[in-house]
């Protein structure tokens, strides 16, 4: 139980903090009526909230006050809410700092990246299932072809790794070298492994045929 | 080209010439603000007419004052400037 000490100092901590955030957001709101600060506190007091319900889980588990099967409903339950309130309050975040850029020419450079980034990290994360079950495949069967799936499918996904490393650091320049470059190359590897698994099928498909 | 200020920078201007000064004269602030003399005058209006400044007659000569609550709207404009610069906003 000690080793849950640590998350739920940096879970009251954390509380605090973004309380102290909140308050300031609130009282930038007060003193200036823009908008964009009201976002900001809308974000920070939601994930203010957040760290407050994981503290409390944590307390109830730590100091035992419910039973065991409860408390793992009480655990997988206040990490599913912290998450869809985290998201909300990103989301609110996330518009505070488009409010602030929407009169600037780089308005679109600022949602564009966004975009991007998150829909090429749902990519990571299906790859990375991908490769693992493929993996899986491999070593049940053996087979040559299982191997080449796999291989095809771990180079997509570190070519989908330096695809995302690109746009957290390059995001102005969508095609900086050489990450671009190097993503380029390894997804072109993974589809000459895949047209190397088509040709496997095709040739034992013609020694079947003799 | 320069952006233009806020309502709210301009009575920060103003008060931080007043503060600077501890008791300015109007051309004082007219210089420290940059503002026209009309618009000026209009915004002294409006704060002494919000608790923010007083006006006193001193050897024939007009000077304005913070009040305590025009030192607190300084401080915590200060504090929300710093703060909104970290996120990009310019008060």
């Amino acid at each position: 139980m000690l080793y849950l000490l640590v998350p739920l100092i940096s879970d009251f901590a954390g509380t605090i903090i973004l309380l102290l955030l909140t308050t300031l957001s609130y009282r930038a709101y007060k003193l200036t009526g823009y908008k964009v600060f009201l976002a900001f506190f809308l974000g920070f007091s939601l994930l203010a909230s957040s760290s407050f319900v994981n503290f409390l889980t944590l307390l109830l588990v730590m100091g035992r006050i419910v039973s065991k099967p409860f408390s793992v409903i009480a655990v997988a339950s206040s990490n599913m809410l912290s998450l869809i309130v985290e998201i909300v309050a990103y989301s609110w975040i996330a518009m505070a700092y488009f409010e602030v850029h929407k009169r600037s020419k780089e308005a679109v450079l600022t949602v564009f990246p966004l975009f991007m980034m998150l829909g090429n990290l749902v990519e990571l994360l299906l790859l990375s299932f991908i490769t693992i079950q493929s993996i899986g495949v491999y070593f049940d069967s053996r087979k040559k072809s299982a191997l080449i799936v796999t291989v095809s499918f771990s180079l997509l996904l570190f070519s989908q790794i330096l695809r995302l490393m690109q746009l957290s650091l390059g995001r102005r320049h969508p095609y900086t070298p050489p990450l671009f470059i190097l993503s380029k190359v390894l997804y072109f590897a993974a589809l000459l492994c895949l047209l190397a698994l088509v040709l496997e099928v095709v040739r034992t498909d013609e020694k079947e045929k003799i | 080209m320069k952006k233009r200020r806020s309502k709210l920078r301009i009575l920060a201007d103003i008060l931080k010439v007043v503060e600077s000064e501890n008791g300015a004269r109007i051309t004082q602030i007219l210089y420290g603000a940059n503002l026209s003399y009309e618009r000026l005058t209009k915004y002294l209006k409006e704060l002494k007419e919000k608790g923010l400044l007083v006006e006193r007659e001193e050897n024939g000569v007009t000077r304005y004052y913070l009040t305590q609550k025009g030192m607190e709207f300084l401080r915590e404009f200060r504090r929300i400037s710093r703060f909104a610069e970290a996120f990009g906003i310019e008060l």
